[in-house]
């Protein structure tokens, strides 16, 4: 075994104990589903010890590898669009038609209502998040994986997170 | 059958113009006419957050505020959804279901000194 081999898998072997969790948890969060999560972390720490020489220690490690991490999911979501049809979306787009009247404007009564309480002070409650936790979990997958990865994806983002944002202004 | 011309009753409409009196009325239909309509006006509103608005297009929106207040609001509302859903992530405590497993764990280790070899 070459020097930096036995180095990278000496690194490698406290990896798992000092951030497993943690990345495992990141990764839960936006691919919801614990076999998932397990997966792109193995496959993170897998790539990580492939490319531990290029590392060179320049950031905590917990940052490189949540780094790593941050792309195989994005790639997890991208691959999840392609083998998936639209009618994700197309379903998203028909869903609140009647939102609307024939000829094209709101519905007075079924318009955006205001929102009462001051915007920030909103941030802190619990409730707050449980609902939007609770939008979240509606969804179908790849749009999700837009809500949670939006800055990280590129182009194929912009067309699903507009379905999405479509549905959770409704959601109020 | 003919359809029914549109004609939504004024009362309860907290936009600034409304068919409440008859230049209202006049501004309310040339301004619906020359602005796109709602289902439009929503998805070229959340096309703009990604994408910046033309000037032409940022004009008609603000025009069609005037007749509309439910498309401001959905503005306002997208905006903030946009912005708060970015701070998600640190807000949200409690992860859904167990932990990482000592088993995972175990599996986790084992694939890497697999690689090692």
């Amino acid at each position: 075994m070459t020097e930096s081999k036995i180095q990278s898998a000496s690194a490698a072997h406290g990896w798992v104990d000092d951030h497993g969790e943690c990345l495992y948890r990141y990764a839960l969060m936006r691919v919801r589903k614990p076999e998932v999560a397990e997966d792109l972390v193995q496959e993170t720490f897998l790539a990580a010890v492939r490319g531990y020489e290029k590392f060179g220690g320049r950031s905590s490690e917990r940052s490189w590898l949540c780094g790593i991490l941050k792309n195989k999911i994005v790639d997890h979501f991208r691959k999840l669009g392609r083998e998936t049809s639209f009618t994700d979306t197309e379903f998203l787009a028909g869903e609140y038609s009647e939102k609307f009247v024939s000829v094209g404007f709101w519905n007075h009564d079924e318009g955006p209502k205001e929102w009462k309480a001051e915007p920030d002070e909103v941030m802190h409650r619990a409730e707050f998040w449980q609902t939007m936790k609770d939008c979240l979990a509606k969804l179908p997958q790849k749009v999700r994986g837009v809500f949670t990865c939006a800055r990280w994806m590129a182009f194929r983002a912009k067309r699903f997170a507009r379905f999405f944002r479509f549905q959770t202004a409704i959601f109020g | 059958m003919p359809e029914e011309p549109y004609n939504p009753s004024p009362i309860g409409n907290p936009s600034v113009l409304a068919r409440r009196n008859w230049l209202q009325t006049r501004l309310v239909i040339f301004i619906g006419k020359h602005t796109p309509k709602c289902r439009e006006m929503v998805r070229i509103l959340s096309q703009s957050m990604e994408e910046p608005m033309p000037l032409m297009m940022r004009i008609k929106k603000r025009v069609h505020f005037l007749i509309c207040c439910w498309c401001q609001r959905y503005e306002e509302q997208l905006r903030y959804i946009r912005d708060t859903a970015q701070q998600f992530p640190q807000h949200a405590d409690e992860v859904p279901g167990p932990p990482l497993s000592e088993e995972a764990k175990e599996r986790m280790k084992q694939k890497l000194a697999e690689q090692a070899r």
